[in-house]
């Protein structure tokens, strides 16, 4: 292996551990961000049963569809601000500022071997593997969110589009059982669909990402291992 | 005096899963729906509204004179409305469980019952409303049952 392959081989380490410290960041964002989902499920859910508790002890059909759908559209309002302004940006914004942390390598690399030596030296393998397990696991998790946010936001688009807008021009009356007792699993099946057909790549990505990640590890330590033997540094 | 209460992000999610359970819970036992019972009766009759142990029942009733001779309602406040020929009249009634009574006491019947006739109604360990029918007098009861 030429020192050129090495160098080669750094520099998608470098990309490597710079998708390993966003997927830590991630991690680390992950209570918040479940704070953050779960507070906004939470308050969706009540408003039906506070609703009901009203309903049933108040019983005012005028009052409670007011106050039923200013409830339902605060915390729809509210659901979709958690999801698209704290949610999404906080996964996209975790870990914006890890490539400084690498931006000396590229001074190393071109000092040549014992740059390339002073770089390996500097990685703490085991501390490495830590950050490895804990990133997969941030990565697996930020995917999952991704495809669930991705598939409701597109599942309500689609929900729109299809019962509120198309069918109401084209099927009129629309059947009542196909509004209330399938709208919202077909909506949902389209929203998964559409997302994984747009995100496929991405996804797709991520997973080989994962996979090559451990690999990449193991390769490092046995080059490391040799550049010693072969130059007895 | 300012009293600062911290609470850490893990108790904070435990919270709110609970929470959120508790709310599922509720959702499955009481699916915000209203059920419905409507039968005609003809010459007497009498409607019982039960609450159950641990139930909140909101009833709306509507009452439709069908026969020729006016129909007498005797509502559960003791007050009596009197329907002529083809006039309606509706009510909303709140029942809420007896306090005294133990929730051991499983209760088997209907919520809301429309007796025919001139039965005496059994009388139960649960709380019952109860609106007695002369005349020929359509009934419609729409209710909603909240169980705890």
């Amino acid at each position: 292996m030429s020192i050129e392959d090495v160098k080669a081989r750094i520099i998608e380490f470098r990309d490597f551990l710079i998708n390993i410290d966003r997927a830590n960041a991630i991690a680390d964002a992950l209570p918040d961000i479940a704070i953050n989902l779960l507070t906004s499920i939470v308050l969706l859910l009540a408003v039906p049963i506070i609703y009901e508790v009203i309903f049933v002890t108040y019983y005012d059909t005028f009052t409670m569809t007011i106050i039923g759908v200013a409830l339902s559209v605060l915390t729809t309002a509210y659901f979709i601000y958690v999801i698209v302004a704290k949610i999404l940006r906080k996964i996209q914004r975790a870990g914006q500022d890890v490539t400084g942390r690498y931006a000396h390598w590229d001074r190393l690399l071109n000092e040549g071997l014992p740059g390339i030596i002073a770089i390996l030296e500097s990685i703490n393998y085991d501390e490495l593997i830590i950050k490895i397990h804990r990133g997969k696991l941030g990565y697996v998790v930020a995917v999952i969110v991704y495809i669930i946010i991705s598939t409701l936001i597109a599942g309500f688009a689609l929900f729109g589009l299809i019962f509120l807008v198309i069918l109401p021009i084209f099927v009129f009356p629309i059947p009542t059982q196909l509004l209330t007792q399938y709208s919202i699993p077909i909506s949902l099946t389209l929203g998964f669909a559409l997302t994984m057909k747009l995100a496929w790549n991405r996804i797709s990505e991520s997973i080989r990402t994962l996979w090559m990640i451990d690999s990449i590890t193991w390769e490092l330590r046995w080059i490391e291992h040799d550049l010693k033997r072969l130059y007895r540094i | 005096m300012k009293v600062n209460v911290k609470i850490n992000r893990g108790s904070l999610i435990l919270i709110l899963v609970i929470i959120l359970c508790l709310e599922i819970i509720f959702l499955l036992i009481n699916p915000p729906a209203s059920h419905y019972i409507g039968e005609l009766v003809n010459g007497s009759g009498t409607i019982l509204i039960n609450a159950p142990c641990g139930t909140i029942v909101r009833a709306y009733i509507e009452l439709t004179n069908y026969g020729t001779t006016p129909a007498r309602i005797y509502l559960p406040n003791n007050t009596v409305v009197i329907l002529g020929p083809g006039q309606s009249a509706q009510t909303s009634l709140l029942i809420m469980p007896k306090a005294y009574v133990l929730c051991s006491s499983a209760f088997s019947g209907s919520i809301v019952e429309i007796i025919e006739g001139n039965t005496t109604p059994p009388i139960m360990a649960i709380n019952t409303a109860t609106i007695r029918i002369v005349g020929d007098v359509f009934t419609y009861v729409n209710y909603w049952v909240i169980r705890l």
